[in-house]
């Protein structure tokens, strides 16, 4: 991939892969180096997209699959995290950002993922089936599990 | 409003993001508690979707690329220049290995024959520290490979 398709894709997709695995890691550091270590794979596999719709998708599996390694490594992918560890306090006055992230704190990184590429990336199942690496029919029961889950938390913080 | 007429979750987030949710959609959220829901979790969402300040910049995003390359590239030189290396120590500890094991289960097998060999006393313990010198060698190799 040469210099000038990189720019275009980092300027296409890097704020949306970033504010991605930035919500599903909840740790600032980790972020940095996934997101890195993203684009590295983008040019240094085979891949052969040459236009910003595919290197998205793939930017999309490779920071998946690179998350979930992280996780299940540390056995956590499937698990919640202890909110106080990860609900760490946006930088922001909007009400429903603060509620958004509160919300998603509670979640288990899987389900973090899986609401955000359905309600911030607007995905089919099929497409989110083939990032995260599940089979669909999965990814219907997981993603309305993971949505009644926020709604409630959501839920709570409205009241 | 019938359920087969709900727009699916993906075309809601597609037109909220381009702007494009039309009078109907909107009137039809209103009324279907499903779409009204998968709406307000939607705006919820997209309103934190703002990366954060530490976002590397596309020249860092870059360099950190190329110094990846490069430490990956001096990596598998490195490999490849030591390679040879660490397959003397290794045949090494392992003939090594088996110096010891053949001394310490030959008495059982032969003990006659074996008497005079067994005499020789720090033998065994050579070989030994020679083996964990070769084991050590590799181990450290591989550390820094
Ligand atoms: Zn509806």
């Amino acid at each position: 991939m040469h210099d000038e398709l990189l720019h275009q894709v980092y300027e296409a997709v890097g704020a949306d892969l970033y504010a991605y695995i930035e919500r599903v890691c909840a740790n600032d550091a980790d972020a940095d180096d996934l997101f890195q270590e993203s684009f590295a794979r983008l040019l240094g596999s085979d891949f052969a997209g040459d236009n910003v719709a595919d290197s998205r998708r793939y930017l999309f599996r490779i920071a998946t699959n690179l998350m979930r390694d992280r996780f299940r490594w540390s056995r956590r992918w499937g698990f919640t995290v202890l909110p106080e560890l990860i609900g760490r306090a946006p930088e922001s006055r909007y009400l429903d950002e603060i509620d958004a992230h509160r919300a998603l704190a509670t979640l288990k990184p899987r389900q973090r993922a899986l609401l955000w590429l359905a309600y911030v990336e607007g995905m089919t199942h099929d497409e989110i089936a083939a990032t995260v690496g599940v089979g669909s029919k999965s990814v219907r029961v997981l993603l309305s599990r993971a949505r009644k889950e926020i709604l409630n938390q959501l839920g709570e913080h409205l009241s | 409003m019938s359920r087969r007429s709900c727009p699916s979750p993906h075309e809601l987030v597609k037109a909220i993001r381009n702007d494009t949710l039309g009078s109907d959609v909107q009137a039809h959220a209103e009324s279907c508690p499903e779409c009204g829901e998968t709406l307000s979790l939607v705006s919820r969402l997209q309103a934190a979707s703002q990366p954060s300040e530490n976002m590397p910049s596309f020249e860092s995003l870059r360099w950190n690329i190329r110094a990846r390359a490069i430490l990956d590239a001096s990596r598998r030189r490195h490999h490849r220049a030591t390679g040879p290396l660490r397959s003397f120590h290794l045949a090494a500890g392992l003939s090594l290995l088996a110096v010891v094991l053949f001394i310490m289960i030959a008495p059982f097998v032969a003990p006659n024959a074996f008497h005079g060999l067994v005499s020789v006393g720090p033998l065994p313990a050579l070989v030994a520290a020679a083996m964990g010198t070769h084991l050590i060698a590799l181990g450290r190799d591989r550390l820094h490979g």
